[in-house]
């Protein structure tokens, strides 16, 4: 899992050039892929050329970046549920570990 | 620094209108000028979206044109919903700076040419392109937030309905609002479900109106005392708390430090409901309840007509209607119309008003605050 890292401390999913805190450049690391659901959300009206319903998660990664990702499972949109993130055709998905 | 003062105000009714945008605009201009011919220094045009809503660019102009201020300069100004205070802000400046002595502000937005689902599309290029393309809207970001308070601050669903209820009756006694009817909370646990936990009647409406105010350096009985603006990262994932907003908090101190205010001082808001946990968070971000207490002053009517913090007694974006651009300059029109005593069976005393507009998915917040005097 990628996250980009800034001196300033801030910490974002994802690779990232300039820091959207204080604009220095920013160092992208590879993390392991633990996650934590932080929220969440079954989306029933979605826009046009998606398919409802979408499970939506908002997750805690390793070191505290955030991710907003699809959840694979309904049965996992729990607040504190602990999974991983895959990804599936370059998408970002949470599936939580098993009970 | 020119002190700046509100003149004439008007506003048309908001809901699904026939008439064109520059229509509608007109119909604001004609309520704000009484009808009289006045001549302006500048035309400040908040709209967010008039190239998909409606097809039309270059709309600073075409306004001019259709209202007959010829050779007025006009500019548009796009702040995504919170374009009409942003045309405000703008319009302060001028005055303010000294540059220009009379000048009007249009804000407006015709959303409903199209069926929701291309206006949903429309208004979620509003959010971060990554958080787009997992199928995200603003609903759903909203429902993301309403799930994590519901969680920290034991939230319940029934209780969240009453902002929707408290607002719908503040609707019932303004003649422009979208909606003029009660609403239970029943009514509400019925609706179509949006974003789980967020349902239809959580979220404010598809709408269209205008509004128009005039801004002078003459003095009159309502001046603008403090304008405060902030933004926060594009992505939700990017901010540290979900049930608080950073923009808010920042634009509110601004404000109030410009205007020497705090926030015990204010004695009625407009705050931007475009979903009902908004009416729970945007006063505890405003300094008027703590985090958390925003619910228990729903619950005991410290936010309604009688209350002694009346919140959107215009009946907020949820009852008035939410046409994106033109909202802000509403919210405007209604703190103007209750410090002169003229906002009718909704009238709360009041010397002391602010508008609290948001931008975005809660992005990009002005707060502005006027005075009697
Ligand atoms: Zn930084």
């Amino acid at each position: 899992m990628q996250v980009s890292t800034c001196t300033c401390g801030k910490i974002v999913a994802l690779h990232r050039e300039q820091c959207p805190n204080c604009g220095k450049s920013m160092i992208t690391i590879d993390l392991g892929n633990d996650a934590i659901v932080l929220t969440y959300t079954t989306l029933y009206t979605v826009p046009e050329g998606f398919k409802a319903p979408i499970f939506l998660v908002l997750v805690e990664l390793e070191q505290g970046a955030k991710l907003l990702c699809e959840c694979k499972n309904e049965n996992d949109l729990e607040i504190g549920r602990k999974g991983k993130i895959v990804i599936e055709n370059e998408k970002y998905y949470f599936l939580g570990n098993t009970k | 620094m020119t002190k700046v003062y509100v003149s004439g105000v008007g506003i048309t009714k908001f809901g699904k209108r026939k008439e064109s945008l520059q229509t509608l605009m007109y119909e604001a201009y004609v309520h704000a000028t009484k009808n009289q011919e006045q001549e302006f220094d500048a035309i400040f045009v908040g709209c967010m979206n008039p190239d998909e809503f409606v097809g039309d660019s270059n709309f600073a102009t075409l306004i001019a044109d259709h209202l007959g201020l010829y050779q007025t300069p006009s500019v548009r100004i796009d702040n995504a919903p919170a374009s009409g205070s942003a045309a405000f802000e703008q319009a302060f400046f001028s005055v303010a700076s000294g540059h220009y002595e009379k000048v009007l502000v249009l804000a407006g937005e015709k959303m409903s040419i199209f069926p929701t689902s291309i206006a949903t599309r429309i208004l979620s290029k509003l959010i971060d392109k990554y958080e787009r393309n997992t199928g995200a809207t603003m609903p759903a970001l909203a429902a993301l937030v309403t799930r994590r308070y519901m969680h920290d601050y034991n939230l319940s669903r029934e209780e969240l309905a009453l902002a929707a209820v408290k607002n719908h009756h503040n609707g019932t006694l303004n003649p422009y609002a979208q909606f003029q009817k009660e609403i239970t909370v029943e009514d509400i646990l019925k609706s179509k479900m949006i974003a789980d936990p967020l349902r239809l009647y959580d979220c404010a409406s598809i709408s269209d109106g205008a509004c128009a105010v005039i801004l002078t350096a003459s003095k009159t009985d309502v001046k603008v005392t403090g304008i405060g603006h902030a933004t926060d990262f594009l992505s939700l994932q990017y901010r540290d708390s979900l049930t608080s907003f950073n923009a808010t908090k920042v634009a509110a101190k601004r404000a109030y430090k410009r205007a020497h205010r705090q926030p015990k001082d204010i004695d009625v808001a407009e705050v931007h409901d475009a979903f009902t946990i908004l009416e729970i968070v945007n006063p505890e971000d405003l300094g008027f309840f703590k985090p958390g207490e925003g619910v228990a002053a729903l619950i005991e009517g410290k936010t309604g007509l009688n209350g002694d913090k009346p919140i959107n007694p215009s009946g907020g974006l949820k009852a008035r209607g939410h046409p994106v651009g033109a909202t802000g300059l509403a919210q405007i029109c209604e703190i103007v119309w209750q410090l002169r005593e003229e906002a009718g069976k909704r009238q709360v005393p009041a010397n002391i008003g602010l508008c609290h507009n948001i931008g975005g998915f809660v992005n990009n917040n002005i707060v502005t605050i006027l005075e009697s005097c």
